[in-house]
């Protein structure tokens, strides 16, 4: 069985970059366009890990993360969070919501496959 | 109520007093008071009042309100800024003007970053210089980034070349300018790519081919069937996209070889949403006998590859049972949907007239007694009622074991069967059933008995 | 673009059509606008084979000849405003089955009745109003109030549930009132629901009284505006298996009215699988176990 790694962000191309870069090393995705779309998408599949970005229309990545955290079932749930701004407290702010770790963009594809096998193998 | 209090309206009431005083405003009145509250809702974070802007208000929003909107983007509070984003991309072209000028007066390279986006997702080339001079006086990584994914998104011309400046100043670049590239789409670029391709690692090759099945041409077409053979692995399904693609915009025809075959039946057998569309096309287009093997395995899986792989199994006029039955005995994952498919096939061989061979029935029948007692509830019912289809009288050989069904809906199945079957046959199993713990069961198997036996004591 | 392109279309397309009434393009799309006005149900035009089918009962049955003499019966007839109800029996789809969408009912009674409960009773009221929209049969109701019974009632005697189910089929209506189902209807039910709150009588199960008594039954057009205003001050609405019949506008129309209906705090369920997205943006995700709610802030 494929590890499933949902991947939630607004822009098409990085969910398109991610979807290549993982699905190369044997991973299955599935896309969201944002929070409320992941959200909808978890209760029908099997998802592995999530990567999310952290602005995103409807509803945010941070929100999304508290969501699943307080999930009985999603809440040891790997999350990834990429994060574009330059400043830190996004990322903080992120991982104090209770992500496990994260990706500064534009990524370099090497380093998310790095990120995404600390999780799974 | 003076503007004064007006203003302090808008601030201080509750979410569902102001949804209520705006939807109370006449239609007409609407345009003239929207730039009096627009702040103050969108700084008010209640999920109804965004409602209201995103679909009740929207078609009120124009070049003026994008002006007050995109002030927003600066804000501390990310909802709030995501939010303004959100409505300038709803409102579109007529939101350009402003933003351009929100873009020029911004310093913040994040703010600056956001509105690149957004200028990007609404693709208006009016957009384009401006994106331009940007990239070439930026520093940041994300902000070069951001310009290079909008200039594709707007599909501006003007910037292939400023935009391919940019492939070798940054490996994190590549794949953005690719995917740029990919949009606009050129002569020049495809060359570009062509020329880079042999220096590149699997990651931007894989962009590289997703590209060149969109703006390939003749040359591209048969580099990538060369491509195909040297390959293995996840990136044949891309490369057979883009080989499909092509061969859809040129009209160009698919050698079909041993080669060939294996990446069709690894394109099939991925079956990812991503590449659905593929393997559909790709069953639909050849003729052959491992390529349907290969479909029946991944049946059930997706409802639109079922039905093609359903209609192509009925087509091929040579085709028969044995493989099924074979792949029944597996017991593969996808047991549940053969049985199925089964049914159906033995649904169009009525239809067809078309009779069972000695050994496809033997094996079948085989297959299927063997499925009597499977761990799975539903694949024992589907077992039987194929069984009792199949060969009444052998079906009765096995009423010992049906009888014992775990399951109560099976068992009252396995009645409504033997229901039609004459009572000389069935009476030692119906004797059984009736004595089951089940009331519903004990109760039917009485009620066939007694009513082929008018007089039969329980 | 899309890569299933006419070579694959043809292939599934290769069956002729040859019954005596025939329904033409456009047609379709005049009766295809003409339904989509009265209730917001839109058929795609991959679905015009299915309205054919629906319709020819009808159309037989009126001694009419084509499709186009229907569609000036349901527009200018005298009984068009009659023929209305055959009209939306006919288009819906019946097949839906009791418990069909369990984490949906234990997400109600573990989660979702306690919290709304626990407000009510800071507020010094005892009432929970439940509207299972687009009820059908009454397999979703009836599923509701079972689940209520076996979880809630014993823990809060003092608190009333009012559950009411409708739909747009006054057929369908009819047969959640009587409250008589097949196998079909039961076959994902637990065994010892079935004997609890059913009685098995020949091959059908009659509802238990005690479970018909809790739900109200009657029309009603979730695109109707005064339909829709009489739904008000709900707390948990179910829309599940219904929204996908609508387009864009009219799904977002109706989710917007059920918006209005639903009191603060209150919940919205639509269907496995279905989504918002794109539809409102107005209530706040809450994710549950295999299954997630909207809920009015």
């Amino acid at each position: 069985m494929k590890n499933v790694i949902l991947v939630a962000d607004d822009s098409p191309s990085v969910r398109k970059f991610i979807s290549l870069t993982l699905s190369l090393k044997g991973f299955k995705i599935i896309s969201a366009a944002d929070g409320m779309e992941a959200l909808e998408i978890l209760p029908n599949e099997k998802i592995n890990l999530l990567i999310t970005d952290l602005n995103m229309p409807n509803v945010d990545g941070f929100e999304l993360i508290r969501t699943i955290r307080a999930n009985e079932e999603l809440k040891d749930l790997p999350i990834i969070i990429l994060s574009s701004l330059s400043g830190n407290n996004e990322i903080q702010e992120g991982m104090a919501c209770g992500a496990n770790s994260y990706l500064v963009k534009p990524f370099d594809p090497h380093r998310i496959v790095y990120e995404v096998t600390k999780y799974l193998n | 109520m003076t503007k004064t209090e007006e203003k302090y309206f808008y601030r201080s009431a509750g979410a569902a007093d102001l949804i209520d005083f705006i939807n109370k405003i006449p239609a007409n009145k609407l345009s003239q008071k929207i730039p009096d509250f627009l702040d103050e809702l969108l700084i008010n974070e209640d999920k109804g009042i965004q409602n209201l802007l995103s679909y009740s208000l929207i078609n009120y929003l124009g070049e003026k309100e994008a002006g007050i909107i995109a002030r927003h983007i600066s804000s501390d509070k990310i909802n709030i800024r995501n939010f303004a984003g959100e409505l300038l991309i709803k409102i579109g072209a007529k939101a350009v003007p402003a933003l351009i000028k929100y873009l020029v007066s911004v310093s913040d390279d994040d703010d600056l970053k956001f509105t690149i986006d957004i200028l990007g997702m609404i693709g208006d080339s009016k957009a384009g210089d401006t994106l331009i001079s940007v990239l070439l006086s930026a520093q940041n990584e994300n902000v070069i980034v951001a310009c290079i994914e909008a200039l594709g998104n707007i599909k501006y011309e003007e910037a292939v070349d400023y935009i391919m400046m940019c492939y070798d100043k940054k490996d994190v670049y590549k794949m953005y300018v690719i995917e740029a590239l990919s949009k606009i789409g050129s002569a020049k670029a495809l060359e570009f790519l062509h020329n880079k391709y042999p220096d590149e690692n699997e990651f931007t090759r894989l962009t590289m081919i997703e590209t060149m099945g969109v703006i390939g041409d003749e040359e591209t077409f048969f580099f990538l069937l060369s491509e195909l053979n040297e390959r293995e692995g996840a990136i044949v399904c891309t490369i057979m996209e883009a080989i499909l693609k092509l061969k859809d915009k040129f009209g160009f025809d698919i050698p079909f070889d041993e080669k060939m075959k294996n990446a069709v039946i690894q394109t099939v057998f991925a079956a990812d949403p991503d590449y659905k569309e593929v393997a559909v096309y790709l069953i639909s287009l050849f003729h052959d006998r491992e390529i349907l093997d290969a479909c029946l395995r991944i049946y059930g899986k997706d409802p639109e590859l079922d039905s093609i792989i359903k209609h192509k199994f009925f087509d091929y006029q040579n085709y028969n049972l044995l493989e099924l039955a074979a792949l029944i005995n597996e017991k593969p994952a996808n047991l549940q949907p053969l049985l199925f498919l089964l049914q159906h096939v033995l649904d169009e061989f009525d239809r067809r007239e078309r009779k069972i061979q000695n050994v496809e029935y033997r094996n079948l029948i085989d297959s299927i007694t063997k499925c009597l007692e499977y761990p799975h509830e539903e694949i024992r019912k589907s077992a039987m009622s194929i069984l009792f289809r199949l060969d009444t009288g052998i079906a009765l050989m096995f009423l010992d074991i049906m009888v014992r069904d775990d399951n109560v809906w099976n068992r009252l199945h396995l009645l409504d069967l033997l229901a039609d079957i004459d009572i000389e046959q069935t009476k030692d199993a119906l004797s059984v059933l009736m004595k089951d713990d089940n009331e519903m069961v004990a109760e039917k198997s009485r009620s066939l008995l007694e009513f082929n036996y008018q007089t039969e004591k329980p | 673009m899309s890569i299933v392109n006419s070579a694959a279309y043809s292939f599934l397309n290769s069956e002729v059509h040859t019954s005596d009434t025939y329904l033409s393009v456009e047609t379709f799309e005049n009766l295809r606008k003409h339904i989509y006005d009265q209730c917001g149900i839109y058929f795609q035009d991959n679905k015009k084979y299915l309205l054919e089918a629906r319709l020819s009962k009808r159309i037989s049955h009126l001694r009419l000849n084509s499709f186009e003499a229907y569609l000036n019966y349901l527009k200018y007839n005298v009984n068009k405003e009659n023929e209305k109800k055959y009209l939306f029996d006919a288009i819906t789809i019946n097949e839906t089955y009791f418990f069909r969408n369990q984490p949906q009912l234990d997400a109600l009674v573990t989660k979702v009745i306690p919290e709304i409960i626990e407000q009510k009773q800071k507020a010094g009221k005892n009432r929970i109003r439940i509207w299972s929209a687009a009820s059908s049969s009454g397999e979703e109701a009836y599923s509701i109030a079972i689940s209520i019974l076996d979880f809630i009632k014993i823990k809060y005697p003092d608190f009333e549930f009012e559950i009411t189910g409708t739909d747009i089929s006054h057929a369908a209506i009819e047969a959640a009132k009587n409250g008589i189902y097949k196998d079909y209807a039961v076959r994902s039910t637990p065994a010892h629901y079935l004997k609890k709150y059913f009685k098995a009588k020949g091959n059908v199960y009659h509802i238990d009284p005690s479970v018909k008594q809790m739900v109200q039954f009657r029309f009603l057009n979730l695109y109707d505006d005064s339909d829709m205003k009489t739904m008000m001050g709900i707390d948990i609405i179910f829309c599940a298996n219904v929204l996908i019949y609508f387009d864009i506008n009219s799904k977002i129309k109706v989710v917007s009215s059920l918006y209005n209906s639903l009191n603060r705090g209150g919940y919205l369920f639509i269907g496995y699988s279905e989504t918002l997205h794109s539809v409102s943006k107005a209530f706040r995700l809450v994710s549950f176990s295999k299954t997630i709610g909207y809920r009015k802030e």
